[in-house]
């Protein structure tokens, strides 16, 4: 067995024997509950635009339409976005594209271009939901359940931290037992040699 | 007669399989042995006559039997021997039949092997021929591929109906890969029926001890290999086929394949944490139930119209069955579980966070709620117009931004998770071990930066990957080094020794190298370009390296399509590097379109031309796509299935090594 392995996990070992498990779990579920907060506040920023909304001075026409249509869908069914969707005599991504082009020379910002095509073909032409009303939801939801399951594991811990502590296992230091020790160490080792 | 002597032979299935069925559940539950090997037998006869019903298929497509409505359908005089083989998996009912066809082989190959598993194997082996009986039901009577074409008389009677050729296949599939994509994901979709049918019947017989979860992980690690090979081959396809520049779309069939993927992966690695220390054990058993369900789910996606996708199979009540079908396993696992839940208590509890078991608490925690997110943004449009009437899209963008932070930290967990070990970890053997990884990192950041890599996911994922590589190669070394310090033998011979010790654990590593790769190959999609010209004969477009000029234009035809065929040659500087002849393509018999792409393929980047159209002076126009470490990414997926193979591959025994 490499040397690293078993020194890591029979200090491992032997601290769980020795040691106060209660305390580190407890400050362990709150980093878990502060990730949960982190996944949360994350959420805000996976909502927000990733590109500025105001058509960028110098950029040509067709640079912000593909620009902008990146953000739109064709609806023809193929799921593909506006701008790449590539199917020959493609009902809706011509004419669509050809909306946009005025749109985009109608309005100088890229909001109001976008705002004139939903107007034009509805909502279900942005390629992802906004982020306002019922749709806002689809935004905050993963990033909830996310959040959820760190809570869960983070109670987890803390009840089994409890039940561990109450189990009456922790001895005496095994350091000081060297038939203990060695005990330990083939349990490592077979185990080590089975799993990953 | 071939399609007489086929629907004859489907419902010979389904007549062995119902009673595979109930004898089996019978003999379960009375323990006649005579009821129980007949139910076995029955069972077993399931895939030869099955075999009997594809062979008469293939059959029919290789006689041009366009009387038959699923022949006429999909295939055509003049199309090619491979796609008529191909066509059988084209449509709805021959995919069926082939994914019925599938399951009964994995039945077949559980009811004569697995003898060792005392009870377990006659439940499993009914409960897969439930399942089997499911489909088979759908075969005979919903969605036959047997079906004779019909046509109305003027006296209003129906007669039967030849038509002189058929309507052809759909152009987007006749490519060579198409002869494996469909069978390797379906391979892994019905491989997920074995795993569910142990695990389900280890929880019914309350079987002891822990073999069942050994043969449950075994074949899960089968079915998602084949998963991934699928999805591999799948994404390859769309990106030489589709025109649009990418190999993956977020489209809600490439998403039905990619959660049980999801659900699949993290079950092999919190099974671990049942064999190592007996814990998890609900969570487990629940893993491969949501798999299998998911599995469900994603075929009642594709088949019922629900979402539209380009992948779809056309709108049908077919759907209304697979609902029903689902419903009812979710109640079968629900009731089971709640009867026998005692019989999943965990033996031992997580003693730190700091350890391998909360990194698989983690990893399985993340593997999820990318499930869930790619779920959750699958289903929101139909959610969505169910509750404020108003229909709206989710795409690229939605999966995109939700899951890239998702993924980044579950590779960083692919790198921290092995490391870890069980029980507890100290903070010193935390330090020895992830010290150099981490600097190795953040250098290949400061490298990134100093060359200009901005894009800051792409930054992440390269760091990370250089994180992961490094601890994985750490560990191959380590072992290696030890083998070599005691036996003499060269890092070549050590490596193989000490890979074929624990092939399980060294495949793994693998199969998490593989990843790695993998993300590099994704993470390169954030420098793509691309650009698209009008290129008339000795026009010439650059893009990167590369200068492409138009040289020749030819239009023609084949027995199969007419095309119009572009001859480019690529330079990089003054070498000549290759002719790409691109095509636009009408199908005669469907009288479908099809733009062929053509790729020159390099370690750095892929040159990706599309032959975009023409203007109205009758000019072509050309998408050419600069895709920088795409490459990787099919690398990276052949890494993961050496590794899945070589951890399928039975160990040796462990190397006695002595400890000083």
């Amino acid at each position: 067995m490499p040397r690293g392995i078993e020194d890591r996990d029979i200090r491992g070992s032997a601290r769980m024997a020795t040691g106060n498990a209660r305390e580190p779990f407890d400050r362990s579920g709150r980093w878990v509950v502060l990730l949960a907060l982190g996944v949360l506040l994350a959420a805000p920023y996976m909502m927000r635009a990733p590109s500025p909304s105001v058509g960028v001075s110098g950029a040509t026409l067709e640079e912000r339409v593909k620009r902008i249509g990146k953000k739109l869908l064709c609806l023809c069914g193929c799921n593909q976005i506006l701008v790449e969707c590539n199917h020959r005599n493609c009902p809706f991504s011509g004419p669509a594209i050809a909306t946009l082009r005025q749109a985009a020379q109608r309005y100088e910002s890229d909001d109001l271009a976008i705002q004139a095509m939903i107007q034009q073909y509805g909502t279900a032409i942005l390629a992802a939901p906004p982020a306002q009303g019922f749709n806002l939801t689809a935004w905050i939801t993963p990033f909830v359940a996310a959040a959820s399951g760190l809570v869960v594991i983070a109670l987890v811990l803390r009840r089994w931290s409890r039940r561990s502590a109450a189990t009456p296992t922790m001895g005496a230091p095994i350091s000081d037992d060297p038939a203990w020790r060695e005990r330990v160490r083939q349990e490592i080792e077979r185990e080590l040699g089975d799993l990953p | 007669m071939m399609d007489s002597l086929g629907s004859f032979a489907v419902l010979l299935a389904v007549t062995a399989c119902a009673y595979a069925f109930i004898a089996g559940i019978v003999a379960h539950r009375t323990g006649h042995p005579v009821l129980r090997e007949t139910a076995r037998r029955a069972g077993v006869t399931i895939f030869p006559t099955l075999s009997v019903a594809i062979a008469c298929l293939w059959g029919l497509f290789l006689t041009n039997e366009f009387s038959i409505a699923y022949v006429a359908n999909h295939s055509n005089r003049d199309l090619p021997l491979l796609y008529k083989l191909t066509a059988l998996w084209a449509g709805q009912e021959g995919s069926l039949l082939f994914w019925s066809w599938i399951l009964s082989g994995y039945m077949f190959i559980v009811l004569v092997t697995h003898r060792e598993e005392g009870e377990l194997r006659p439940l499993a082996g009914a409960i897969l021929a439930g399942v089997q009986l499911f489909f088979l039901i759908l075969n005979a009577f919903v969605v036959s591929p047997f079906r004779p074409l019909a046509e109305v008389a003027a006296d209003g009677t129906t007669r039967p109906f030849a038509p002189p050729d058929g309507r052809g296949l759909n152009p987007l599939l006749q490519y060579p890969e198409m002869a494996l994509h469909p069978p390797t994901l379906y391979l892994g979709y019905v491989g997920f029926s074995v795993p569910f049918a142990f695990a389900l019947a280890a929880l019914i017989t309350r079987s002891p001890g822990e073999r069942w979860i050994h043969v449950t992980r075994r074949w899960t690690m089968i079915a998602w290999g084949f998963l991934s090979l699928g999805i591999l081959m799948g994404a390859h396809w769309a990106y030489a086929v589709l025109g649009w520049g990418g190999y993956w779309g977020w489209d809600p069939v490439e998403n039905a394949s990619f959660m049980p993927w999801l659900t699949g992966t993290a079950f092999l690695h919190s099974v671990m944490m049942q064999e190592r220390r007996g814990m998890l054990k609900v969570w487990n058993v629940w893993l491969v139930f949501i798999t299998f369900l998911l599995c469900v789910f994603g075929t009642f996606l594709t088949r019922s119209g629900v979402v539209s996708s380009v992948h779809a199979f056309a709108q049908s009540p077919i759907g209304h069955w697979f609902a029903g079908f689902l419903l009812m396993v979710f109640a079968v696992c629900l009731f089971f579980f709640t009867r026998r839940r005692d019989y999943l208590r965990s033996e031992h509890r997580l003693e730190a966070v700091l350890s391998r078991e909360a990194s698989f608490l983690f990893n399985n925690l993340v593997l999820l709620a990318a499930c869930f997110a790619v779920l959750w943004g699958t289903l929101f449009p139909v959610i969505s117009e169910a509750i404020t009437g108003n229909k709206v899209s989710v795409g690229p963008p939605f999966f995109n931004r939700v899951n890239i932070p998702i993924f980044l930290f579950l590779l960083l967990l692919t790198g921290v998770g092995p490391l870890l070990a069980w029980r507890r970890t100290s903070w010193e053997s935390l330090k020895r071990n992830f010290t150099a990884p981490t600097l190795i990192g953040v250098a290949t950041g400061g490298l990134l930066l100093a060359f200009g890599v901005r894009e800051p996911y792409a930054l992440i994922a390269f760091m990370l990957a250089a994180f992961v590589a490094v601890t994985i190669v750490s560990e191959f070394w380590r072992g290696a080094r030890v083998i070599r310090s005691q036996t003499g033998r060269t890092w070549g011979q050590a490596l193989v020794q000490l890979v074929l010790r624990n092939t399980r654990r060294y495949g793994g590593y693998i199969v998490h190298f593989g990843i790695v790769v993998v993300f590099v190959g994704i993470a390169g999609a954030a420098f793509n370009k691309e650009r698209e010209m009008e290129m008339p004969v000795g026009a010439t477009l650059e893009l990167g390296r590369y200068t492409v000029t138009m040289k020749d234009r030819a239009q023609g035809e084949t027995p199969n399509y007419i095309y119009d065929r572009l001859t480019l040659e690529v330079r990089r500087g003054d070498e000549v590097l290759t002719t790409l002849t691109p095509e636009r393509r009408l199908y005669t018999a469907s009288q479908q379109p099809l733009t062929k792409v053509t790729i020159h393929s390099g370690w750095r980047e892929d040159l990706y031309i599309y032959f975009a159209g023409v203007t109205e002076t009758g000019a072509p126009i050309i998408h050419a796509y600069l895709n920088p470490l795409v490459r990787w990414l099919w690398i990276g997926g052949g890494i993961v299935i050496l590794g899945t193979l070589i951890a399928l591959y039975p160990g040796r025994q462990p190397m006695k090594v002595a400890v000083s």
